[in-house]
Order: C-alpha cells, then sequence, then structure tokens
C-alpha cells in the first residue's frame, strides 16, 4: 500500500505506457544500429558501475525536490508503520528507476556487453543499493546526523570502488547485496525522527534580502539550482579540455550551457507565481523582465566562461568569439524566455519530470544550428 | 459593474462546469459564491481572473464597456486572492507590496496598509519571507494588498481558509469597510460569513447559476438549504 501512495505520485497509466513504448522503439533501433557487429563492447564492470551512478543521480534529484512537499507530511501522518512507509518509498524509488532509466541501460548492456545476465543482476542489485543509500543520506540530514551522512557516502564510495574489474562477478554481487543491507540497517539510528522523509529546504534563503532579482534570490536559495549550475560549468571545462581542436565538440560546448533545465524553468517550476503572473496586469508586471535579467547574466558568464576557455586551451579567442557568445547569449535569453511565457510546461508530477521535458532540446538544437552555420561558413 | 452573459466554462467541452450562466456584480456590494465542493466555483474566479481560459461568454461588459477577461484594462481593476496561494516565497509582504504598486502604478495609503497589518495581527512577520510563513499568514498577505489596492473588483476565493477567529472577525469588518471603494465576489463555505457580509449571493449547483438577495435577518442555513433542494 505505501508503494502504491509513492508510485502515484512519480506515475501514472499514462507515463507508463509511454515509458514502455519508448523501451519497445529504442531497443528495436539499438539493435537495428548494432547490425550484431562487436565494434563497441562494454566492460565486464560496466553493469555495477552504470547501475550505481544512474541510480544515485537520478533518484538524487527525486528524493531532493519530492521530499520537500508538503504532501510527505500527509503520508508521513497515515496510519502506516514508519518501516512500511520507507520501504513503499524505497520501492516506489527503485521501481520508477528500473522504468524509467534502467530499462534503457539494460537494453544498451544485452547489445553491447558481454555477460549480459551477470551485468543486469548487478546492475539491479547496485541501484537498489544506490536508492537505499540515498534515502539514508536524506534521513541523515532530517535527524541533523552528520555521521550518518557520511557513513552513506562512504558506503557509497566502497560500492563504487569493489565494482572495479578486479574483483570477480560473484565478489561484486555479494558486494552489491551487502551494501544495501549495510544503508538499510543504518537508517535504524533515524527511525525515531518526525521528518522521516522530509527535507526542510535550507534557511539561507534570508542572507540573500540585498538581492533585487527575484529568480537569483531563488537560485541562490535553493541549492538545486546552484549544485546544476555548478555541474555545468565543470562539465564545460571537461568539454574544453577534451575539445582542443575539435570543432564538433566545441559546437557541443556551446549548446551544454543552454541545457540549464532548472534555471530554463524557473517559472514552469512555480506553478503559484505563474498564476499570479497571469492574473495581474501584464503592462507593469516586471517579473518577465527580471527573469530575462537573470536568464540573461547566466548565458553571457557560460558563454564568456566557453570563450576564455578556448583563449586558455587553444590559444585562439578572437573578437568573432566574443561576438557569437554576445550573440547566442541574445539568442538564447529571448528563447527561454519566450517558451516560459508561451509554451510554459505543465501537468508534471515531480521536478526530476519537468526537467526531463523534451522541451529542454528546443534551445541546445537552435544553438547548434546557430554555432554549425557559423563553422560551415569559416570552411 | 461587471455584466458576463450567457458563459459556459469547461475542462473537457462536452462536459461543462458552468451552463449558460448569467453572472451580475453590482457596483459597491459584497456578492457570496455559493455551491456544494466541486460545484465550479474556484473554477468560475479562475476564469473571473483570466486563469482558466477554457470558456466562451457572449458577453462581458465592465461598467458598460465590452472587455475580456484577460484584458489588461479589466486587470488593472480587480484583484484575485486565491485560496491556496504559494507564490513569490523568497519575498516578504514588504517585497510584494512594492510589486504591486509598480504593477497596479499606484501608491497604497500607508495609514490604510498600516490599519490592516494591525488588524490582521501580522506586523512581526512583514520582513519575513512568505515560505516561512504560516497558512494562515501568508493567506493575510494576500487579503491585506487585495484590500489596500482599493480596486472596483476584488474576488475573494475562500478568504476564511486558514484565518485564525480574530482575523476572521476583522475580515468581515473590512469586507464591510471595501464597499465604499468597490465591489466584492467572494466564494465561502461558511454560513456566517455570508450572513455578515453580503448583499447578493450567487448559487451555483450543477452547472447553473442563481442570484439571491439577502434580507436583514435572513437564516442563510435554512435559505440554502432551500436552495439547493430547489437547484435539485
Amino acid at each position: 500500500m505505501a508503494t502504491k501512495v509513492f508510485l502515484r505520485d512519480f506515475m501514472t497509466p499514462k507515463k507508463i505506457r509511454n515509458y514502455l513504448i519508448a523501451v519497445v522503439v529504442f531497443g528495436g533501433l539499438i539493435f537495428s544500429l548494432s547490425g550484431g557487429g562487436e565494434s563497441f563492447v562494454l566492460s565486464d564492470s560496466a553493469g555495477g558501475m552504470i547501475g550505481i551512478g544512474i541510480a544515485f543521480t537520478s533518484t538524487a534529484y527525486v528524493i531532493y525536490t519530492y521530499s520537500t512537499w508538503d504532501k510527505i507530511r500527509l503520508y508521513v501522518a497515515l496510519p502506516i508503520g514508519k518501516w512500511k512507509l520507507l520501504g513503499g518509498y524505497f520501492l516506489a524509488l527503485w521501481l520508477c528507476t528500473l522504468l524509467q532509466r534502467m530499462s534503457f541501460v539494460i537494453l544498451v548492456l544485452a547489445v553491447f556487453g558481454k555477460h549480459v545476465w551477470e551485468n543486469v543482476c548487478l546492475l539491479l542489485l547496485s541501484s537498489g543499493a544506490a536508492v537505499l543509500i540515498n534515502i539514508g543520506i536524506l534521513l541523515g540530514r532530517n535527524a541533523k546526523r552528520r555521521g550518518l551522512v557520511f557513513a552513506n557516502v562512504a558506503l557509497l564510495l566502497l560500492l563504487l570502488a569493489l565494482q572495479l574489474p578486479c574483483f570477480a562477478f560473484r565478489e561484486k554481487l555479494l558486494f552489491s547485496v551487502s551494501a544495501g543491507l549495510a544503508a538499510a540497517a543504518l537508517w535504524i539510528p533515524c527511525r525515531e525522527t518526525d521528518l522521516i522523509l522530509r527535507h526542510q529546504p535550507g534557511k539561507t534563503a534570508c542572507r540573500n534580502r540585498r538581492i533585487v532579482n527575484y529568480f537569483l534570490r531563488t537560485m541562490l536559495a535553493e541549492k538545486i539550482y546552484m549544485v546544476n549550475t555548478v555541474c555545468i560549468f565543470a562539465f564545460l571545462i571537461v568539454l574544453c579540455i577534451a575539445g582542443r581542436s575539435n570543432p564538433i565538440m566545441w559546437n557541443v560546448a556551446w549548446c551544454v550551457g543552454a541545457v540549464n533545465t532548472p534555471l530554463l524553468t524557473m517559472l514552469s517550476a512555480d506553478v503559484w507565481t505563474s498564476r499570479q503572473i497571469v492574473m495581474l496586469p501584464g503592462r507593469n508586471n516586471n517579473l518577465y523582465a527580471q527573469y530575462a535579467v537573470f536568464l540573461g547574466g547566466y548565458f553571457v558568464l557560460v558563454n564568456l566562461a566557453l570563450v576564455l576557455g578556448r583563449y586558455l586551451i587553444v590559444g585562439e579567442a578572437g573578437i568573432s568569439d566574443f561576438l557569437m557568445a554576445a550573440i547566442l547569449a541574445a539568442v538564447e535569453t529571448g528563447a527561454a524566455v519566450f517558451m516560459e511565457k508561451n509554451g510554459r510546461i505543465t501537468g508534471w508530477q515531480t521536478k526530476q519530470e519537468l526537467w526531463k521535458n523534451p522541451r529542454k532540446y528546443v534551445l541546445p538544437l537552435i544553438i547548434f544550428a546557430l554555432v554549425s552555420v557559423r563553422y560551415l561558413l569559416r570552411l | 459593474m461587471l455584466e458576463v452573459k450567457n458563459l459556459s466554462v469547461w475542462y473537457t467541452k462536452d462536459r461543462p462546469v458552468i451552463c449558460h450562466a448569467d453572472v451580475t456584480l453590482k457596483d459597491h456590494q459584497v456578492v457570496g459564491l455559493l455551491g456544494v465542493n466541486g460545484a465550479g466555483k474556484t473554477t468560475l474566479i479562475n476564469t473571473l481572473s483570466g486563469v482558466h481560459t477554457e470558456f466562451e461568454a457572449e458577453q462581458i461588459l465592465q461598467d458598460g464597456a465590452r472587455i475580456g477577461f484577460s484584458d489588461d484594462a479589466f486587470k488593472r481593476r480587480r484583484y484575485t486572492v486565491f485560496t491556496e496561494e504559494q507564490a513569490f516565497g523568497y519575498w516578504s509582504f514588504s517585497e510584494y507590496k512594492k510589486y504591486m504598486e509598480k504593477v497596479y502604478q499606484t501608491r497604497l495609503d500607508e495609514q490604510y496598509v498600516q490599519y490592516l497589518v494591525e488588524g490582521f495581527r501580522f506586523q512581526e512577520y512583514r520582513e519575513q519571507y512568505m515560505n516561512k510563513l504560516s497558512t494562515g499568514n501568508r493567506k493575510k498577505v494576500f487579503l491585506i494588498l487585495g484590500f489596500a489596492l482599493r480596486l472596483p473588483l476584488l474576488i475573494l476565493d475562500e478568504p476564511l481558509d486558514g484565518l485564525d477567529f480574530g482575523a476572521a472577525e476583522f475580515l468581515y469588518e473590512v469586507l464591510r469597510g471595501h464597499k465604499s471603494c468597490g465591489s466584492v465576489l467572494m466564494s465561502s463555505h461558511i454560513a456566517e460569513s455570508i450572513e455578515m457580509t453580503c448583499d447578493e449571493v450567487l448559487l451555483l449547483n450543477q452547472g447553473v447559476m442563481t442570484s439571491k438577495e439577502i434580507q436583514d435577518g435572513t437564516d442563510i442555513r435554512k435559505e440554502v438549504k432551500e436552495w439547493l433542494r430547489d437547484g435539485d
């Protein structure tokens, strides 16, 4: 019953059907593209590593955003034992991860992996352990027990290390099961907390009073926006280094800044503020202007960082690059605000679902087209 | 003040929530909106507020001039307090007030704002972020500013939800006082609030709207039961 309660928040029958269709289509595509050849083979340790990586990162987003919802308080008040509730929460998260993420990875493993069954087993078990660890981190934070948070993080790192190729399949399997059990055991010290699932948003918000821009203030107050932005900058640095003189990589790098979906869907994510914007008179309502200024600032920073990276790594950055950065920032800002104004995403159940909406690909595609035109003109 | 003829509202067009209703709000009156759960009160309020756009109306007139619910001219003359509101969580009351002054191009009467703040016992929360406020205090932010704007039309969806006893009493007082500057459309499930403040009631029952005058000394509980029975 507890699993059903949470599953209803994560899934609808329509979404399950759509995912199943997507899995079938994806399976057909990669089977036909692989052509039966062995041009690309995944290593033996891939299943465990991928399982942990994807399950941990994808559920981290869901846990962080979903657990701040008021409805969690109602669930905690239900006449369901805390262990049952926690178990249900874990099962619901794991089932969602299996359907939304792992099903695709299993197909990739089936086509490109060597030891398919072993890899799939590892994938399932290690992803379960990763979800258990993730919930453990949430519980540790809610109970304000840093030691438990560190213990869970250490367990995650250990689990990752034990998936290295130097260990045999059976050992890896045993490690994954043990890690899962250890993570569940780490829940025990938190069992008394009333905030068993509810994560309290940080109290950092009051420090940002001098910031006038509402969206900048929101970004600084909600860690998820900051974390995502920092990750994008880190990824840009990696791309700059890997790209060097490869124009395709540089073109991709220009697009990376445009996939900061949490920032680009801030109004879709805040249904209450969106409703106020619609209700209030539009002529002097400067909220879209504030959003444009905020996004403009972000895009200018990202694009300038890229030009700087190009200068530092390849040693070439001219006026045309700065001009390109400025033009792209203007296009990105205009397009992003236009989409939020005229095509706001509605009907999402979790923030992760909102951020996964296919609309996220529109802006990078526009940018890729623009930078490709520039590259072709140069040729 | 506002006259809407032949209004139909729907989520799926073949199953309208409100069918061919006429809504008339007279000047300087408090009009109650009554109906059982799911009757369409919030949908009607969302439609009048420009938030719900699945509707058609033969004619919408404000002071005799044709308007649309999403027209800026209409929006500048009305404000809505929704039943559940969590907007602008990272603003305080004072910041939202400044924003309202900018949006409505007006300077709020500080004395009146202060009177409302004190009446609703909100003084100590003025500078707190709205996402840190309780449900009732958050509601007070929007009620205070709704009244302080002194617009010709104020729309309130379940304004008593979340308010404590003292705040509810003060709300009745302010509602009666607001008639001097404009009209109020207020949905409510609480008979007392209708009895104490409303001049007229719009009854929404199975998609059909009927208007009833409220006379002094009317026993609203008895009347509502009869109206609902008549509607069935």
